[in-house]
């Protein structure tokens, strides 16, 4: 008697990154590309974390930092992405350790460090000599007054790492496998 | 194929970060809402008199004894510069707590300081703080430091609760970059504040 295999399920297919197999084994360059999506994927989610954290200990503060953007936008709609915007970096954090839910959670991730790095630009642009209320830096023993705090919160600064983080969330993108659109392989995606 | 009813293959995340963004938003308002330093929704900016910005608007306190002023600046809201002021080091703010810095402002020899967001503030202060919001106003610091000299007077500073850094923030600023030397921050914040006594001052 044969036993029925049971076809494989659709998240490990399509949501982990492609292996490239040689003769039964992973080859080298699927373990180099492995440790960089762990690494890549360890960073941001420290990063976003943290991000998240430092927001969440005082929500006034981060309000107050929103406002000092001076955004031309509702005081409620403010107000609100005050309260979700931490919790989501910390929701996206762990769904990237946890390597779940992948595609939909690098989409969060580029859609939030686009619109960080789009406000942040705006007010380095138009001059604003503001924190950028990303990172609580005290538990580093920085002080926020220091040279050294003011450096790294700093807008020009935060431009630069925006960018560093969303090439490191394009580059987990590009290695996400594709999602097949094949009818016939309709059953991987149930 | 419309754009309202993406292919099979793109559903399934659109609808996955649907549901972080719905998971952000339950937490983050269930957690808001019991937070006593949370973000308070109701309390609104009281309107501007014409021709002036609601972010301008500061109260004052004129001296140690306590008598509150008014002050309005024209013009559009200046940001806080922490490098301006000249001075770059300074002696260090020191960590207090609200029994000594009780003390302190009912002697008169101690200003009492609130670091935190102007709504917040309006929503409940300890009486006879001046609201310095730190990251929003130059203007405030200025008029503040012109109301109270850095050299005679001591400031004690406070923000939300234990882990806000505002208040430090702000007295290492106002230590190192406008030569107040005697700069306290009480930890613990307005939350500790209000634990410890049961009638806050209302807006």
């Amino acid at each position: 008697m044969i036993a029925k295999v049971a076809p494989r399920s659709s998240s490990s297919v399509s949501e982990r990154q492609p292996v490239a197999v040689t003769a039964g084994r992973p080859s080298a360059t699927a373990h180099r590309n492995c440790w960089v999506d762990i690494t890549l994927r360890g960073f941001l989610a420290v990063v976003m974390v943290w991000a998240g954290l430092s927001k969440i200990v005082d929500p006034a503060s981060f309000y107050g930092a929103i406002l000092a953007y001076q955004l031309p936008l509702p005081q409620l709609f403010l107000k609100g992405t005050a309260v979700i915007i931490p919790w989501l970096e910390i929701f996206c954090g762990l769904l990237l350790v946890a390597n779940t839910a992948r595609r939909a959670t690098l989409v969060l991730v580029l859609a939030l460090f686009t619109v960080f790095l789009a406000v942040v630009g705006q007010a380095f642009f138009r001059g604003l000599n503001i924190s950028c209320g990303c990172f609580d830096l005290s538990p580093f023993g920085i002080p926020q007054a220091s040279k050294l705090g003011l450096l790294l919160e700093s807008t020009g600064f935060a431009i630069l790492r925006n960018l560093g983080l969303l090439a490191a969330a394009l580059v987990l993108w590009k290695t996400t496998a594709p999602v097949r659109s094949d009818p016939a392989d309709r059953s991987i995606l149930e | 194929m419309s754009l309202l009813s993406p292919p099979i293959h793109f559903r399934r995340p659109i609808v996955q970060a649907g549901l972080i963004l719905l998971a952000s938003a339950t937490v983050g308002i269930a957690y808001n809402v019991l937070n006593p330093a949370g973000i308070r929704f109701r309390s609104q900016l009281p309107a501007p008199p014409n021709g002036y910005r609601a972010e301008t608007i500061s109260a004052t306190l004129e001296a140690a004894g306590g008598s509150v002023m008014t002050t309005i600046s024209n013009g559009p809201a200046r940001i806080l510069s922490p490098s301006a002021g000249g001075k770059t080091s300074g002696p260090a703010a020191t960590r207090t707590t609200w029994e000594s810095a009780r003390r302190q402002v009912e002697r008169g020899e101690a200003v009492l300081v609130d670091s935190r967001a102007k709504l917040t503030f309006e929503a409940g202060h300890v009486p006879g703080a001046v609201n310095l919001p730190l990251d929003q106003l130059a203007a405030e610091i200025k008029q503040f430091a012109a109301d109270h000299p850095p050299v005679r007077t001591k400031l004690i500073i406070y923000c939300s609760n234990e882990g806000c850094p505002t208040s430090s923030r702000l007295a290492a600023l106002l230590a190192q970059n406008h030569g107040y030397r005697d700069v306290q921050y009480v930890s613990g914040g307005y939350l500790e504040w209000l634990k410890t006594t049961t009638a806050p001052e209302s807006p």
